[in-house]
């Protein structure tokens, strides 16, 4: 069973993210701020992890920076509000594959970009 | 000057100062002799007069003694008067004294003391029987003849002296005293003798207490016995030494012992310089005094100096008169010799008086005349010199004259070039970036003042230092790698951003260019660098783009929440809706979704104004991209059965253009004219390669058969929020911000956007790109 850690602040759009998820049928948990989610990425295996950038307590740069450190080789596909150019090209010189800007993206291509990087 | 005027002028001065010389002799000379002339003058006078006043007084004393001892004096002194012949006696004794007065026209008074005292006779019977016992008269009437001094008569009321002598019997016993009294009338006029030495010249008496005896030249009779006559003239001639030697020696014997000394130049009674001498006269004690005013003494001596000036320039004319002409003939030779000399070099001398002559002057005029000619025999060659020399001196100075005008022409530039230059400086200096100039090897070599500014380090702490010390926070390895091979390897001007640290710590950013200046054989001379603080300009872009990341992110997120939940309600996550309720949803979908592309457009154009967008070119197929939002904007274009056409040439080249700012130009272009084309209108779509264009470029053109742009209002079309009237009609929700993004970004990347349209026929808007692409913009975003 694939499983997946969604790190956003915002409970309405996590809670989006875990009722997809589980209804395509992924194991998914939420980690409400940046300590947490560096906690949980560090103590758990996981097979993606979904980074929201802007948290309180640790911003997600500063998450996916502890996680490499950490020997982290989990991919983590960021879904954030920052649309510009200098936050993708920080979180891709990070080794995020994959930016989501969530104001623009239905949540089915967030989904579906899950499945398929989970099967592959 | 002429040898006849030196001949003249020598003479003349010679002449004059022997002259002058001997005049200043001759006056002084006779200067002094007419002064002892006056002197001897003066003496011989008053000697002369005090002897006349000697022998007057000794006359007169005689004449005492004589009437003292006549008989008849005698008898009428020794007769008793009660005796019967005393009547008799008496009677003749009056005949005696008036005969005595009238003797004598001088005699003023005549009477007889007895040896009591008492005056027994007298020419004024009045008198009779008056005491003289305390008289002088009486009291040295007794011993001998005695003449009794000058006194004013209170009886007479004038001034007269008087002499007594005593009468004696045969026993030489004294009987009494015989007195006659003058007027002194004689002695004035001896006195007053004049010399004729001059109209000063005056003599007087004195008596022993120095008032006047007789009238005084200037004050007349008023002075007699009234006026002292204290001068030095006075008190020489009363000084004892002078006195006593008169009496023993006489005067002549006084003057040639004194000598001089009996002359006094002093002043007189009046206050006047005067040259006198004087006289003593031992009988009475008086003074004899003579005196001359000193200028009567110098008005002598000035005559006889005129006199012989008159001789002196007399002579002078005659001698300078025969002077000239006899100059005048002697060099008359030598004049004609020079005349001929000035008026023409080129003859022999043919003058009449010249060649025959034997003396030297007939020699001078032979050598001359040889000389002449081989004079004129070299000067003709000389001249012909001269002239080939004189058309090459002309051209040269013709050379020199255009030189000349050139240098000055350069001069004038280079003024110019100064004062240009003390401009620049003055602009440098002031500048308010820090400017600093360096030699190849980085030492400064000038920084201006701001420096101190920016830095806090001073002009003085910089110079001849290497410029590297100004940079106080370590730069990584490539930076400087990078720095030197652009500057000093490419030569080229380097331009970058650094962070630094100033005097006092305070870490600033600045944006510095660095340019290479290279002489003229392309090698460096030295370095400019231009440094600029802009750590105020990158507080506020911190500032800004922290602003716009919280306004997408605070707007954003509720909007996701709204899209992600609408969209799982219609996806039937939240169970099956009544087709009422998936129309309703549909609604907040719509509407959440231009909120999405609102909030997207408001950030763009916040990027735009702030130009902080960044423009990031890669190799892009602009064809791809336009499809991927035709694709996009299908679905719209479909929902009003748009006829859609898309062309575009097969020679489309792979540009270097921003993905992403290509992309919303399209996508704006293709929803205007989907949203202002009306139903089953028609929308072209096209690309193409313009090649032969100073500028070649792709064409994009985006034609529609919408409601095109009402005339008044097309100027106004690319204004920020904008919206034209018709537009603002047929769809109410427009940002009027989509052609205002597309032209900022085509002004900032060197394309550009223009249109065609007419109201109620459609648009063609046409787009161009410049095929050398875009140029890379550093800046913190990009849009969206």
């Amino acid at each position: 069973m694939k499983r997946v850690l969604i790190c956003e602040d915002e409970k309405p759009l996590a809670r989006a993210v875990f009722l997809k998820l589980e209804k395509e049928g992924i194991f998914s948990e939420i980690a409400s701020d940046g300590e947490e989610a560096l906690f949980m990425v560090t103590k758990n295996k996981y097979d993606l992890i979904l980074l929201d950038l802007m948290m309180p307590k640790r911003d997600g740069f500063s998450v996916l920076e502890e996680a490499h450190t950490a020997g982290i080789k989990t991919e983590f596909v960021v879904m954030s509000n920052l649309s510009q150019d200098v936050d993708e090209k920080k979180a891709k010189s990070m080794g995020v594959k994959k930016y989501f800007v969530k104001s623009n993206v239905p949540i089915s291509e967030i989904i579906d970009y899950v499945k398929t990087t989970l099967k592959s | 000057m002429k040898i006849r005027t030196k001949i003249v002028l020598i003479f003349i001065s010679v002449f004059v100062l022997l002259t002058i010389s001997s005049g200043i002799f001759v006056s002084i000379f006779t200067t002094s002799s007419i002064r002892s002339q006056v002197y001897s003058y003066l003496y011989t006078n008053v000697e002369s007069r005090a002897e006349h006043i000697r022998t007057f007084l000794n006359d007169e004393k005689t004449t005492g003694v004589v009437l003292a001892g006549a008989s008849v004096y005698r008898d009428f002194l020794k007769e008793s008067k009660t005796s019967s012949q005393y009547a008799s006696i008496k009677e003749k004794i009056n005949q005696r004294i008036k005969r005595t007065l009238d003797a004598d026209s001088s005699i003023v008074k005549v009477f007889i003391i007895d040896k009591k005292g008492v005056i027994v006779a007298s020419s004024n019977s009045l008198e009779e029987g008056k005491d003289y016992s305390n008289d002088v008269y009486f009291t040295e009437g007794k011993e001998h003849v005695y003449i009794k001094d000058m006194y004013m008569s209170p009886e007479l009321q004038k001034v007269i002296y008087g002499i007594s002598a005593p009468v004696l019997d045969d026993t030489g016993a004294l009987l009494g005293i015989s007195v006659v009294e003058y007027d002194p009338i004689d002695f004035y006029t001896i006195v007053k003798a004049v010399n004729g030495l001059g109209p000063t010249e005056e003599s007087f008496l004195i008596n022993k207490d120095k008032y006047f005896l007789t009238p005084s030249l200037f004050y007349g009779d008023s002075v007699i016995l009234k006026m002292k006559n204290d001068t030095k003239n006075a008190s020489d001639c009363f000084d004892p030494a002078q006195t006593q030697y008169v009496i023993n020696s006489g005067y002549a014997k006084l003057r040639s012992v004194l000598g001089n000394k009996v002359f006094v130049e002093s002043t007189d009674y009046r206050g006047v310089n005067i040259v006198g001498t004087h006289a003593y006269i031992p009988e009475t004690g008086w003074c004899l005094i003579t005196k001359l005013d000193k200028a009567d003494v110098i008005q002598n001596s000035d005559t006889i100096s005129l006199i012989f000036f008159l001789i002196f320039g007399g002579s002078f004319i005659v001698f300078a008169i025969s002077l000239i002409f006899i100059s005048r003939k002697a060099t008359k030779p030598i004049q004609d010799l020079s005349e001929a000399m000035k008026s023409d070099r080129d003859e022999y001398f043919n003058i009449e008086l010249s060649m025959d002559r034997k003396d030297e002057i007939g020699d001078l005029y032979r050598s001359f005349n040889k000389m002449i000619g081989s004079v004129k025999k070299s000067r003709e060659e000389i001249e012909q010199k001269v002239a080939e020399q004189t058309q090459t001196i002309i051209e040269k100075q013709k050379d020199l004259e255009e030189q000349k005008n050139a240098l000055i022409n350069v001069l004038d530039d280079s003024k110019i070039l100064v004062n240009d230059l003390a401009k620049f400086k003055l602009a440098v200096d002031n500048a308010s970036d820090l400017i600093l100039i360096t030699d190849p090897d980085g030492i400064v070599l000038y920084a201006n003042k701001a420096i101190e500014i920016i830095t806090g380090f001073k002009e003085k702490d910089t110079i001849g230092k290497k410029a590297g010390t100004l940079w106080r926070l370590p730069m990584s390895k490539p930076f400087y790698e990078e720095l030197w091979k652009t500057i000093k390897t490419e030569k080229r001007t380097y331009q970058g951003e650094i962070k630094n640290r100033k005097k006092n710590h305070e870490i600033y950013d600045s944006k510095i260019s660095i340019s290479p200046v290279l002489d003229e054989n392309n090698e460096i001379k030295f370095f400019v660098g231009i440094q600029t603080d802009i750590t105020h300009e990158k507080e506020i872009d911190r500032a800004k783009t922290e602003f716009v990341s919280l306004a997408s992110h605070q707007l954003r997120t509720p909007l996701t929440s709204i899209k992600w939940y609408t969209e799982m309600l219609l996806s039937g996550d939240g169970g099956e809706m009544t087709p009422a309720q998936k129309n309703f949803v549909n609604e907040i979908s719509d509407s959440n979704q231009r909120m999405v592309q609102l909030v997207n457009a408001l950030l763009n154009v916040s990027r735009l104004d702030m130009g902080t967008f960044a423009v990031d070119p890669e190799p892009l197929d602009i064809v791809q991209v336009a499809e991927v939002v035709i694709r996009e904007q299908e679905h719209s274009i479909n929902g009003k059965s748009q006829k859609f056409t898309f062309t575009h040439s097969d020679n489309i080249p792979t540009i270097s253009a921003d993905k992403n700012l290509v992309r919303i130009i399209l996508q704006n272009l293709l929803s205007n004219a989907n949203k202002y084309t009306p139903k089953e209108g028609s929308i072209t779509l096209s690309i193409e390669k313009i090649e032969n264009d100073p500028k070649p470029h792709l064409l994009i053109q985006c034609i529609d058969t919408g409601c095109g742009i009402p005339e008044p209002q097309k100027n106004k079309i690319f204004q920020k929020l904008f919206r034209a009237d018709n537009a603002r009609t047929i769809d109410t929700e427009g940002t009027g911000l989509g052609l205002y993004i597309i032209k900022s970004i085509l002004d900032e990347t060197g394309g550009s956007v223009k249109f065609e349209s007419a109201e109620g026929k459609g648009t063609t808007f046409t787009i161009s790109i410049p095929l050398s692409g875009m140029p890379k913009k550093d800046g913190s975003k990009g849009l969206t």
